[in-house]
């Protein structure tokens, strides 16, 4: 547990510091642009109204606009998990597979926060902004939680070991 | 589901959750408050340079200070003091995301576990209000009342570090990190219940 801890904390505050850093910004600016540019894709396969640029997805009719900022892009959820799946004792395997199902599920639940947020500013400002700030952030730190609860469920273990031989 | 627990587990989380957030909104003022007059005393103590009075009202908590702000063009004469603002509830959601796992978990509820982790919360939220006023102060205002906080360089660099930690990190990942640090045997348990139903 303890060296869980100090391995969890080191590669989180290392990944954290990294993306602060020039060379990080530089792939996470485009990423979140990306990321914008994807979701707003997404969004006008049923609404044509729907343009974006940059970071920002707005909708032509109300004007109404949401910007992908540090927080939204689900970076810090996909370092978070990282840091969970390499400190926690693992074949390097099973912590690859996880790394790469688990970020691409954890940044398609976000992909879903984003639209839902687009289309709940339109509708209620009030309500946009408690699933926000609160409701959307518990629950994309949740989603790493179920993935990384779900991976660690379905590690290998050495039978013999599971025997006690 | 009785034949995998965990996505009982989750099921439970995914209902308690609602619930939970719903109350914590609902009464802000008192969920909120603990965390509110710690960082107001940790200002007052750490920055009394410069920090005036303290205020919690209508979820904002006001913070007064004696820092002048710079005269803009348009401004009437006169001498205009910095007021600082921050919404404590974006630093305390992971309350009710705690207390929703540790409902959701099909063990006899441990009330002593779950005060204690409610305590323990306390700090992480503590921390994220009180780099944020730091952080306007320090950082978004401005050079002209940067200037006259006193602080270093590096000591800009570290509050603003702290603050991306505090807001982007901390306020979800504590509660649930908690949860895990005070049911040390899910974890274990969950490894032993996967290896048993695959062999």
């Amino acid at each position: 547990m303890l060296r869980f801890l100090l391995f969890f904390l080191l590669i989180l505050c290392g990944l954290f510091a990294f993306e602060l850093t020039p060379p990080g910004q530089a792939l996470v600016l485009p990423w979140t642009a990306s990321l914008a540019g994807f979701s707003a894709s997404l969004i006008t396969l049923l609404d044509s109204q729907v343009i974006t640029y940059g970071n920002i997805i707005q909708n032509q009719t109300n004007g109404f606009g949401v910007a992908i900022e540090a927080g939204c892009n689900a970076v810090e959820a996909c370092i978070v998990l990282a840091a969970a799946i390499l400190a926690f004792h693992s074949p390097w395997r099973h912590k690859l597979l996880g790394l790469v199902i688990g970020i691409f599920v954890v940044q398609a639940f976000n992909i879903l926060r984003i639209i839902s947020l687009f289309y709940l500013g339109q509708w209620r400002m009030d309500v946009f902004e408690f699933a926000h700030l609160y409701l959307w952030q518990g629950l994309i730190m949740l989603d790493v939680l179920v993935v990384w609860l779900v991976w660690i469920r379905t590690m290998p273990i050495d039978g013999s070991a599971l025997h006690g031989k | 589901m009785a034949s995998n627990p965990l996505y009982g587990f989750l099921l439970k989380v995914a209902l308690w959750l609602p619930v939970c957030l719903g109350l914590w909104y609902w009464k802000a003022e008192w969920f909120n408050g603990p965390a509110v007059i710690i960082s107001g005393w940790i200002m007052k103590f750490f920055f009394s340079s410069w920090v005036e009075s303290v205020e919690w009202s209508q979820r904002i908590l006001s913070v007064a200070t004696t820092l002048k702000l710079g005269m803009a063009s348009g401004m009437p004469e006169g001498v205009y003091a910095l007021v600082l603002e921050v919404n404590p509830l974006t630093y305390g959601f992971g309350f009710p995301i705690f207390i929703a796992l540790f409902l959701a978990d099909s063990g006899a509820i441990r009330w002593r576990k779950m005060g204690l982790g409610t305590l323990l919360l306390i700090p992480f939220q503590a921390w994220g209000i009180c780099l944020d006023l730091l952080k306007q102060a320090a950082v978004t205002i401005g050079p002209i009342v940067s200037e006259q906080t006193g602080f270093s360089p590096w000591e800009i660099e570290w509050i603003a570090l702290g603050y991306q930690f505090g807001a982007l990190i901390l306020p979800a990942l504590a509660p649930i990190g908690l949860w895990l640090a005070l049911n040390s045997c899910f974890i274990p348990m969950l490894v032993l219940e996967g290896a048993l139903r695959k062999h």
